[in-house]
């Protein structure tokens, strides 16, 4: 046995390296935890982080009596304390919330949205953000930023920051939205569909700017990939 | 039986000195099997040190890696931490086996740490768990590995689906239920794969696996389901004392284990066909308290490779079982020579079994006693394998294939299992013990008694007549007259017969070799021919019809012409006086001109008393048994004689040249046997005196002139008792076939059962048969045909001492 006899060649000092090693691996794999929460859909392929701290909740999704597309899937993070799906739907909440959300729209749809219905549809305004710079706004606030967002694989949309003021103060949003252009088969029907990528934080204006780098982490760490 | 306690230990008190030397040098206390246990724990290499952990971080970098791969924005750092937080487990894990591994080190260097965990620790556990009873132990353990693969299997799935370990539990039915059968769900394609795998694959192996462990052929009888017991095994009192007392060992094991031995495990019961082994099998089962696992020899023929030993692993187990939960168990291997080859056991001894018919001389080998003929079967049997060496591909051909046996592996699994009772198995008592570094449990004292019972104990495997598997061979052999008597008694007392004890004596010494299966079919056959003459009870004569037709078979539809029928019956007449004056330690039990197959007619010869051992004279009284057909043939027609003289020419050879060549019975005394080549070559084949070229070496010419001297003694013989030859010859002639007690008749001039010996004294007789004869004589030496009848008597008959006169018909006219 050949391989037996090499083991027991071994010289004392090299047999104390690899217990050492094999310790160290270890011990070094073991120090430290993770500074985020990783968020992973592998069904749709989008992955994000979200730092340690904040929470990620699950909202249940059921296919709807009728329903001719499959339901949303959902992941909310939420910076509070004491976190809950409620704090999402808050019009300021105090630390930052957000929702990532995959859903998916049928093949007529996808033909007639425009980049602006997208921005809308996911907005709180019920119309583009993009609006508000327009001077016959009635609403009051400002668009912070905003670029075209194209990724790898044609996906394509784009990427809002936007202030609103609420009833209880100035609120900024942080918005993304992609439409991927190639077609999947619905479960459902089996007729074809698209997806829509929606990433969203918010929460008010003091909290944003105090969250702006973590934020940008998540923003910039979300990733769809083919 | 019992056995008296074990003797107490000397009494301590002012002996003298040469006595306590005398006591302390006898007395050999067993060694405390503590003396044989190393002092500190072996040292382990690098490899068995590290193994578990290279393992631990080999499955942790398998996690780890899968996490980075399926979550692609994760860096390889985040994947390790991710997972050390999700595999927590898996760190406690090492952990542990860090601790086991100190533990490890610190046994192999310091003394009292291992003694204090091996002796005090794992050795009052071990003490406190052999107070259980071994059943009760053997449940535990089953229960406790069962709860173990429970809990495994809860947690994995409580892991997996993130419920409580109990909801996992009460869920997994379900679950299985649910992605099994319900086809309604996304898992059909799932359903549908495993639907077909289960037809074409898993259940067609299933249902094979099922029906070869369907155990039909290995069949196991609690304590009180059989009812044979030792008072139903006749004639084979000498075995029966024997195979009594190993079920007493495995009844009462502690009166031999007491005394430091142990239960013998095995028992070979070898011997001829139905002499009793399997009904003696089935009386220890019926006797004894303890379960009985009956193995057909069909049990380990396997289709598949690999499926008889696991047969045999499964019985095994069963058996092991049985003998923990009952405190022993009997299995019995029936036809064991179906298992096994190469083994070789006294094959001397097996004349009986030998079959002596398909010898075929002009009358069979019925004139000498059966170790003579066996002696003159084996110069037969040596002829034949020179005839068959000449052709060695041919019986190269012969021998491949699956050889003899029971499947492959099935032996081999066999023995191993036989000696391997004595090893620590199963995984509490091997693997976990020794993961945790605790000294293998000695497994319980599984008590199984096995019985094989075999008609070829030299087609069994050495290795498994080895003392440890088999203690004890017991030849099963054909039950003497004794015996015979006991087992006719036992069987005619079940049918209504009118036999004297006397006719039962008689029965027992006129069934020489008769098994007890024999014996019980010529009762059952004595019951049908009284059923077919219309009777209720048997008789002496359906007895002695039974017992010829059971013997010699049917005869031939076969009329011998007038002239062969007279020779032939002159040929058996010269040999019936040869044997009723010369065997004088044998009686006739048949005398027949009719034929059978090959042989022409016969007289068979049964001994009064079975003997070991034979002498010269009894030799040359054999050889000329066979010579008087030739003297008698020679002497009647005028030195013409009949080619049906070769086998007896034959038998009559081989036991002069056997006797003057190994037996000292000729002028020389030197052994044939012996040879230069056969002292310095064990494995060359010793000279057996059958060269042919022998008969030309003045040794040849020894052999031939004893035997023309013997010829010429039963000559002179077969001259004076004339009358008796003519008497046993018209006899055969008229009823073709006589017993014993007819040529009795005729010697003493009564009454036997078939003819009146009185009528062949007169001098009629002589005078008629003679020129009957001498017609023939000159028919057979002009060749002619002719159809003569036999002389018969007329007038009145002398029945038990009444006085009568007989007249004899005329001879033939003269020519």
């Amino acid at each position: 046995m050949p391989g037996r006899h090499d083991t027991r060649t071994w010289t004392r000092s090299r047999r104390r390296g690899v217990a050492l090693a094999l310790t160290g691996v270890l011990g070094l794999a073991a120090c430290g935890s993770s500074k985020y929460t990783y968020v992973a859909n592998t069904t749709d392929k989008t992955f994000m982080r979200v730092p340690k701290e904040w929470k990620v909740l699950e909202v249940p999704g059921a296919t709807e009596k009728g329903a001719t597309t499959p339901p949303p899937w959902q992941r909310v993070f939420d910076g509070s304390a004491e976190p809950a799906l409620t704090h999402i739907d808050q019009d300021s909440p105090a630390e930052p919330a957000g929702r990532l959300t995959v859903f998916y729209v049928s093949a007529s749809t996808a033909d007639t949205l425009s980049p602006e219905d997208l921005r809308a549809a996911v907005s709180p305004l019920k119309a583009d953000p993009l609006t508000l710079s327009d001077s016959s706004s009635k609403t009051n606030g400002e668009v912070k930023d905003f670029k075209i967002d194209t990724r790898d694989g044609g996906l394509k949309g784009s990427h809002v920051v936007y202030e609103i003021e609420s009833g209880s103060g100035m609120v900024t949003f942080d918005q993304t939205t992609l439409l991927d252009p190639q077609q999947y088969p619905n479960p459902l029907t089996g007729a074809g569909m698209f997806k829509v990528y929606v990433l969203s934080v918010h929460c008010n204006s003091e909290c944003y700017e105090k969250n702006k780098v973590k934020i940008a982490d998540v923003v910039n760490s979300w990733t769809v990939t083919r | 039986m019992s056995y008296p306690p074990p003797p107490p230990p000397p009494p301590p008190g002012p002996l003298n000195g040469s006595y306590q030397t005398v006591a302390s040098t006898l007395v050999h206390e067993p060694e405390p099997p503590e003396a044989r246990e190393d002092k500190v724990r072996r040292k382990a290499v690098l490899w068995d040190r590290l193994k578990v952990l290279v393992i631990i971080g080999v499955l942790f970098g398998v996690f780890a890696t899968s996490k980075h791969a399926s979550i692609p924005i994760m860096s390889w750092g985040e994947a390790f931490r991710d997972q050390l937080r999700a595999k927590a487990w898996l760190i406690v894990v090492a952990g542990l086996e860090v601790l086991r591994q100190i533990h490890y080190v610190i046994s192999e260097h310091a003394h009292g740490w291992h003694a204090f965990w091996q002796h005090k620790l794992f050795g009052g556990w071990d003490r406190r768990l052999s107070k259980l009873n071994p059943w009760n132990r053997y449940r535990l353990q089953r229960a406790t590995k069962r709860l173990l693969i429970v809990t495994v299997f809860g947690l994995f799935f409580a892991s997996k689906w993130r419920v409580s370990f109990f909801e996992a539990l009460a869920e997994t039915p379900r679950h299985f239920s649910h992605t099994f059968f319900d086809p309604m769900t996304a898992n059909m394609p799932l359903f549908w794969s495993l639907i077909v795998a289960m037809t074409f694959g898993v259940f067609s192996l299933l249902l094979m696996f099922s029906i070869f462990f369907m155990d039909s052929s290995i069949e196991t009888f609690k304590p009180g389901e059989i009812k044979t017991r030792f008072r139903d095994v006749w004639g084979q009192d000498p075995v029966l004392r024997r195979v009594k007392e190993s079920v007493d060992f495995l009844e009462k094991p502690e009166e031999i284990e007491g005394r430091g031995g142990h239960v013998p495990g095995g028992v070979l019961l070898w011997g001829p066909p139905g002499t009793g082994k399997t009904l003696m099998a089935e009386a220890m089962a019926g006797e004894t308290g303890r379960p009985y696992v009956f193995v057909d020899p069909s049990a380990f023929i396997q289709t598949f490779v690999g499926v008889a030993p696991m047969k045999v692993r499964f019985l095994y187990s069963k058996l092991r079982k049985l003998s923990l939960r009952h405190g022993g168990v009997i299995v019995f291997f029936d036809e064991a020579d179906s298992l096994g080859s190469r083994g070789q056991l006294t094959a001397p001894q097996q004349e009986a079994s030998k079959s002596f018919e398909s010898l075929h001389c002009c009358n069979g080998m019925s004139y000498v006693r059966s170790s003579t003929a066996s002696a003159v079967w084996d110069s037969h049997l040596q002829s034949h394998q020179h005839a068959a060496s000449a052709e060695p591909e041919r019986r190269g051909i012969i021998m491949g294939g699956m050889g003899m046996g029971a499947g492959g592996g099935a032996l081999q699994a066999l023995l191993t299992q036989m000696s391997g009772l004595k090893k620590p198995r199963g995984f509490f008592s091997r693997r976990l013990r020794s993961f945790l570094g605790i000294k293998p449990k000695q497994p319980p004292k599984y008590r199984i008694l096995h019985v094989f019972a075999t008609n070829q104990p030299n087609a069994l495997d050495q290795a498994m007549l080895r003392p440890g598997r088999i203690d004890r061979q017991y030849h099963v052999g054909y039950p003497h007259a004794d015996g015979r008597r006991r087992t006719f008694e036992g069987y005619l007392n079940k049918v209504k017969h009118e036999i004297t004890p006397e006719q039962v004596d008689r029965l027992s010494v006129i069934t020489p070799y008769f098994s007890g299966a024999k014996i019980k079919d010529i009762v059952n056959e004595a019951v049908i021919v009284s059923m077919r003459e219309g009777r209720d009870t048997v008789t002496w004569s359906d007895i002695l019809k039974a017992k010829y037709h059971k013997g010699h078979g049917e005869a031939d539809d076969w009329t011998y012409g007038t002239l062969e029928g007279h020779q032939v019956a002159l040929h058996e007449a010269s040999h019936a006086v040869a044997m009723y004056r010369l065997q004088k330690r044998s009686t006739i039990d048949v005398a027949t001109i009719e034929r059978r197959g090959g042989t022409g007619g016969f007289v068979q010869p049964i001994p009064l008393e079975e003997r070991f051992m034979e002498w010269k004279s009894e030799h040359e009284i054999d050889a000329m048994t066979f010579l008087a057909s030739l003297a008698g043939e020679r002497m009647f027609f005028d030195g013409d004689n009949s080619a049906g003289v070769a086998g007896d020419m034959r038998g009559a050879t081989a036991i002069v040249l056997s006797g003057m060549s190994f037996q000292a019975m000729g002028n020389t005394i030197a052994s044939r046997g012996v040879s230069v080549a056969s002292l310095s070559a064990a494995t060359s084949r010793p000279e057996d005196g059958t060269d042919r070229a022998i008969w030309t070496t003045p040794f040849g010419e020894l052999v031939e002139a004893k035997l023309q001297e013997l010829l010429e003694r039963v000559r002179e013989m077969l001259v004076e008792n004339r009358r008796f030859v003519f008497a046993v010859a018209h006899a055969l002639e008229t009823h073709k076939t006589i017993t014993g007690d007819d040529i009795d008749a005729i010697f003493r001039g009564v009454p036997g059962p078939n003819l009146d010996g009185w009528m062949y004294h007169t001098d009629d007789f002589l005078m008629s048969y003679e020129a009957y004869h001498l017609a023939m004589l000159d028919a057979h030496k002009r060749q002619e045909r002719v159809s003569y009848s036999v002389p018969q008597m007329s007038g009145a008959r002398r029945m038990n001492g009444t006085s009568g006169r007989a007249g004899w018909t005329p001879p033939p006219p003269p020519r």
